[in-house]
């Protein structure tokens, strides 16, 4: 009687398996075949550059259907560079005096030009699950991550990375305007 | 005999079937909503800041699809198939993920010192440093786990993730990421510092 049960059972199973595993690489194939780039022209210049480091815990409390708590702390690295997009630059607004040796340039606003957090500088340095509960999935560990990401990227604007930027730019118009010649340089941003 | 044994049972069947059913439709239906993990509030702490001058003039962007399988780790992955020549294992776990990441190049300013910089008349003479790759970036939210079979720890997915940032980063090059960094940032150079007021600027790569 079991066995009458048992048989019909796998066999189901086995196909559905095999049906999902034929359509899952076919696909895949034509995926990974298929190669998605492209190459763009950018005209930024970075100034400056901030380590972040932040500490991302959750606790996945159990819930009335569930028993255990789930429990998980990482600590990442980013790295932001900030500087000034030259494609927002106005030539029209620098003023050149060639007898007095003068410039007034005029520069957008700093902005963050990159946010880098590597898949290495996430490390993992806590975990507890609950024998009753599933381990933290791949996909549930990067969207924790994700809103890491989010919640620095939220904080740009407090960490003085503008400003920095900013300051940064300005030395270094001046210095590379220096070394062109010029002797009365003005930098000023818009 | 054998029969009227295996008829007795069907009603048995159907009944535990319709109560399997009918435990599954309720608990889908009291079941609240998952609103998913939301992490705890903490402080970003600023560890480092350096100065660079970085000008970034191209900038490579791609979408690669990775895929990886290991022995099933429930079963110490030991177990081999023994229908199959291979020692390969009869249960695997798999991943695939998509990462869509950009790799960022141009010249590294800060390296330009006095004797790169030369006025002749007004002409500006500009001696640029190798153009070079400042960064590949892949952040999690350019990672999409697509497919998760098995359990997979936070390091084996790195792994994985870190293979998908050295093919972005090897497609880039081999895609003429320099030599469009270095052709384009010549351009752009070029026109910024005749802004300047220079009648001519001839600029070099080293």
């Amino acid at each position: 009687m079991k066995k009458l049960f048992w048989i019909p059972a796998a066999l189901l199973l086995l196909c559905i398996s095999c049906k999902q595993d034929v359509l899952t690489n076919l696909s895949l194939r034509e995926k990974m075949n298929a190669k998605i780039s492209e190459l763009t022209e950018m005209n930024e210049l970075g100034t400056v550059e901030y380590k972040v480091t932040k500490v991302i815990k959750a606790s996945d409390d159990a819930k009335w259907y569930q028993f255990g708590d789930r429990k998980i702390l990482f600590q990442c690295t980013a790295i932001l560079k900030a500087g000034v997009d030259l494609n927002k630059f106005d030539p029209s607004k620098i003023k050149v005096n060639e007898e007095e040796k003068s410039i007034m340039l005029t520069l957008p606003k700093a902005e963050l030009l990159s946010f880098n957090l590597p898949p290495e500088s996430a490390k993992m340095v806590y975990e507890k699950v609950a024998i009753t509960r599933f381990d933290f999935s791949a996909r549930e560990r990067n969207l924790l991550l994700q809103q890491g990401e989010k919640e620095i990227l939220d904080n740009v604007p407090t960490l003085g990375i503008l400003q920095d930027a900013e300051k940064n730019a300005a030395a270094f118009f001046k210095s590379l305007l220096s070394q062109m010649g010029f002797e009365s340089i003005t930098i000023k941003f818009a | 005999m054998k029969q009227n044994n295996i008829i007795r049972y069907i009603p048995v069947l159907a009944v535990t079937v319709l109560v399997l059913v009918a435990a599954a439709l309720l608990w889908l239906k009291l079941k609240p909503k998952d609103e998913g993990l939301k992490i705890d509030e903490t402080a970003n702490v600023v560890t480092e800041i350096r100065k660079i001058a970085q000008f970034t003039s191209a900038c490579y962007y791609e979408d690669v699809i990775l895929k990886d399988k290991k022995a099933n780790e429930s079963l110490g992955g030991k177990v081999v198939n023994s229908f199959s020549k291979k020692d390969k294992p009869i249960l695997e776990d798999e991943i695939v993920i998509v990462a869509s990441g950009n790799v960022r190049a141009g010249f590294d300013l800060s390296k330009l010192s006095e004797k790169d910089i030369v006025i002749r008349d007004s002409v500006l003479e500009v001696t640029l440093p190798k153009a070079e790759i400042f960064e590949v970036i892949v952040n999690p939210s350019g990672f999409d786990v697509y497919v998760e079979d098995g359990t997979w720890s936070h390091e084996q997915v790195t792994k994985v993730e870190n293979k998908a940032m050295n093919k972005i980063r090897k497609d880039a090059i081999s895609d003429g990421l320099l030599e469009k960094a270095t052709e384009l940032g010549v351009t752009k150079l070029t026109e910024l510092f005749k802004t300047f007021g220079y009648k001519e600027v001839v600029i070099h790569t080293k």
